[in-house]
């Protein structure tokens, strides 16, 4: 339920919006991140072919968001040059294409609605945590690893306190880089301390099944903070762009969200993003080591946007192709 | 003004403890047995006769292509007698991959499969790109880990050649 003070603050902020009407200008002023309750936008997402692959016999597997308890995703409709299907792989929905050549300038556009609201704890009665307690090929731990948390959890038994304890470890240590593309490898992260998303939430995450504690990997894409979001925008979604975040178990079907990396991003949230999410993403798969429908022949770390294999191998992304999200800001909800 | 004197100390800070902690530095640069895009095994410690840049890259990054680009005019700006440049893909473990990259790319240097842990945890490869500036000498001079412009790779590459 909004309060009055609230519900006057998001209208004076569309009222002004509405009135401005100024394309690529920041509807900022006066939003407080951590008070925005959802984001409503009109995504068109695009994978564009810019040069053919040589190799010949060419998939693609576009990752398909899903309505749950995160975000809703409706209006789907999908535009693309050759026939398609839906597939899922696990927990995981996605679209596949396939031909033996395609054209430059080829794209694949999938339009939908995507509500997405600030989360916090989640309830998943019928999973089963254990199978959240397997880390995967990039989230082994280590003597050195095993040996800070001990340091640092003590005898702690409670998730909640053990979680918060390694999640201010962990960015107390760490440095936060932008603009490379990550491979989330816990040992490595823990020696280099300096990392981006992936390398945050693998180490938490191996730190935590150490303790024996379930770890949800979130994957998606990172949207603009509603407090920088124009009223319409467009970025690339590839490894610049694809965010993670986890959840760990905490008893009775319930899952914590943390966000380690944009808590350090971001002091001002560092409370914040322990318990809670801000609407500034779109998740888009679950898991790391994905397998994908059907089966890609090359080993993906993590699915936040289009994979595409020529021949078998790996495309090239910026070569072969690229991913493009325009967005349009539909209603902002604080 | 207060905000925007904070994220350049942020970023200059980031900029630093990236630029200047890597171990690498002063020591003789560690080399490998890796496959080609002929799956041969090379030790590509052999190959550094040279000034030599190392390239870490990967299939899915997008600045790690534009980079090809600068390392290509790099090499006919100073002169291939005097500037190797070697190119590790980290998400290869074959060379089918390699061979693949190369003529996508016209990646006209020597390439070799780099998806082993033991390569990855020497070179502290935790993210791409990655580039390994070593002198005639065989020492890493620099390891610069993110984009870089054009003049401040000339300027890497100057300081490897003139040691």
């Amino acid at each position: 339920m909004l309060n009055r003070r609230d519900f006057l603050k998001g209208s004076f902020l569309l009222a002004g919006y509405a009135l401005t009407g100024l394309d690529g200008i920041s509807l900022a002023s006066g939003i407080k991140d951590s008070d925005v309750r959802s984001v409503t936008l009109k995504i068109t997402y695009t994978t564009e072919i810019l040069r053919p692959p040589k190799q010949k016999g060419i998939d693609i597997w576009i990752p398909l968001p899903q309505t749950d308890k995160e975000q809703e995703v409706s209006s789907l409709v999908i535009d693309s040059p050759v026939k398609y299907s839906t597939e899922k792989s696990g927990q995981n929905w996605m679209i596949y294409l396939r031909a033996d050549r395609f054209n430059e300038g080829d794209r694949v556009n999938l339009h939908y609605t995507l509500r997405r609201k600030a989360t916090g704890i989640v309830t998943i009665p019928d999973e089963i945590p254990q199978q959240y307690l397997k880390p995967s090929e990039w989230e082994r731990w280590d003597s050195n690893i095993t040996a800070f948390v001990d340091r640092v959890a003590g005898k702690e038994k409670n998730p909640l306190r053990i979680g918060r304890l390694l999640y201010d470890a962990i960015i107390d240590r760490s440095t936060y880089v932008h603009e490379v593309c990550g491979r989330g490898v816990s040992t490595l992260f823990f020696e280099e301390k300096v990392g981006r998303c992936d390398e945050f939430h693998a180490l938490f995450r191996s730190m935590m099944m150490y303790k024996g504690i379930p770890v949800r990997w979130e994957q998606g894409v990172a949207l603009p903070y509603p407090s920088q979001i124009k009223k319409e925008g467009e970025f690339e979604a590839d490894c610049i762009n694809a965010h993670s975040w986890v959840r760990f178990y905490i008893g009775n079907g319930r899952w914590f969200p943390v966000d380690v990396s944009e808590a350090k991003r971001r002091p001002d949230l560092r409370d914040y993003y322990f318990g809670r999410l801000v609407p500034n993403r779109m998740k888009v798969s679950t898991g790391r080591g994905i397998m994908l429908s059907p089966k890609q022949q090359g080993i993906i770390n993590t699915f936040a946007y289009t994979y595409i294999e020529a021949g078998g191998l790996p495309a090239i992304y910026g070569h072969n192709y690229k991913n493009t999200i325009r967005y349009k800001l539909l209603d902002m909800e604080a | 003004m207060y905000r925007l004197a904070c994220l350049l100390l942020m970023v200059f800070i980031a900029t630093a403890a990236i630029a200047s902690e890597s171990p690498l530095v002063g020591k003789t640069v560690p080399t490998f047995r890796l496959p080609d895009e002929n799956n041969r095994e090379v030790d590509f410690g052999v190959l550094i006769d040279r000034p030599t840049i190392i390239y870490f890259t990967e299939n899915s990054c997008h600045y790690c292509t534009q980079i090809i680009a600068l390392l290509k005019r790099a090499e006919a700006k100073f002169g291939r007698k005097n500037l190797r440049i070697i190119g590790i893909n980290v998400m290869a473990r074959d060379s089918r991959l390699v061979k693949a990259y190369k003529e996508e790319l016209g990646f006209t240097f020597p390439m070799f499969a780099g998806n082993r842990y033991d390569v990855l945890k020497t070179y502290r490869i935790n993210y791409v790109p990655v580039l390994v500036f070593v002198d005639s000498r065989k020492i890493v001079r620099k390891v610069v880990g993110h984009y870089m412009l054009e003049p401040d790779l000339h300027k890497a590459i100057r300081e490897i050649l003139q040691r």
